[in-house]
């Protein structure tokens, strides 16, 4: 009973705190005179990633690396099928020509070269299937190359991103932001690993069910929520979120688990 | 592996359902579609 309240109250916090920091990193950003777009597509789009990210990091820390791996796969799929499986049910989403020919296929690349990337007893006689140091280098070379790939697009003014993220607070209260932001943040993900690894060994299920699961659903929620508001407003949420979260995950959060760890046990 | 496998079908059905039908739309039905595989994949992982 005490995990579910853990998993739960982890969920909050960091919902919360991801809220906050995007705010008060916006708002900082803003002051500095960084432009509107590039808030967007670096503090926002990573905001949206932090609660995976954080769970993940929290995880890795407490050598749960099932449970990293469940999440991280868990929230690209439920990302993908859940989220815009429900949001399309809505209202049909358009997507732009951009999305389809670049984006997706992008985001398509970094599941394919996932598979290659672990697949070592197939490739490399290994004994067993993991992500090295190496490999989550490759994935992060990926990752920048799709962060130029946002910079240019937002430089040749074809995203239709961020007016809707500008927010103005004072230097206080962006710090202020900032710091309950990564607080709850650490708060909740320390809490959400806790709670998932009490509940996988309670119920029987392994860490990575419960990270493919569980964890992944609570760690979209934002994604969600953003996804059914944006189609509410009838936006086009393909036209670059869903692709863009989808990419982070893969290639981001694969190389912030700085060791290499087991796919098969 | 089988999740790989599911995240790369994933990408791949989003792919071709952008061509599928009206427009480079997704529509209710391809929603359904996408809910219903969630959900059996769900139901494997946890079985």
């Amino acid at each position: 009973m005490i995990s579910i309240l853990f998993l739960i109250a982890g969920f909050i916090l960091l919902i919360i705190g991801a809220n906050k920091l995007v705010e008060g990193a916006s708002s900082l950003a803003s002051k500095l005179g960084i432009p509107d777009i590039v808030i967007g597509l670096t503090v926002v789009a990573f905001g949206t990633s932090a609660p995976e990210l954080v769970v993940n990091v929290m995880a890795s820390v407490n050598g749960n690396s099932d449970l990293v791996l469940g999440n991280v796969l868990g929230s690209n799929i439920f990302n993908v099928l859940g989220i815009l499986g429900i949001t399309s049910m809505i209202y049909p989403l358009t997507v732009k020509t951009d999305t389809t020919w670049l984006e997706i296929p992008m985001s398509l690349l970094a599941a394919v070269s996932l598979f290659f990337l672990v697949s070592d007893v197939s490739f490399d006689g290994a004994n067993s299937d993991f992500l090295s140091r190496t490999d989550g280098i490759i994935l992060l070379l990926f990752f920048s190359i799709f962060l130029v790939y946002n910079i240019k697009v937002s430089q040749s003014g074809s995203s239709d991103e961020t007016d809707d993220n500008k927010i103005e607070l004072t230097y206080l209260k962006s710090f202020l932001y900032l710091i309950i932001g990564l607080t709850g943040l650490v708060a909740g993900g320390n809490l959400i690993v806790r709670g998932a690894v009490d509940i996988a060994t309670l119920i029987g299920l392994s860490e990575r069910v419960i990270g493919l699961t569980i964890v992944s659903i609570g760690t979209s929620l934002p994604e969600l929520a953003t996804s059914i508001a944006a189609v509410k407003k009838r936006m086009s949420i393909l036209q670059s979120g869903m692709s863009s979260v989808q990419i982070y995950s893969i290639y981001f959060l694969y190389w912030e688990y700085p060791l290499s760890y087991h796919l098969s046990e | 592996m089988f999740d790989i496998y599911v995240n790369i079908l994933a990408g791949i059905l989003l792919f071709a359902f952008i061509f599928i039908g009206r427009g480079r739309q997704l529509v209710k039905w391809e929603g359904f579609l996408f809910l219903s595989i969630y959900l059996v994949y769900l139901i494997i992982l946890v079985s």
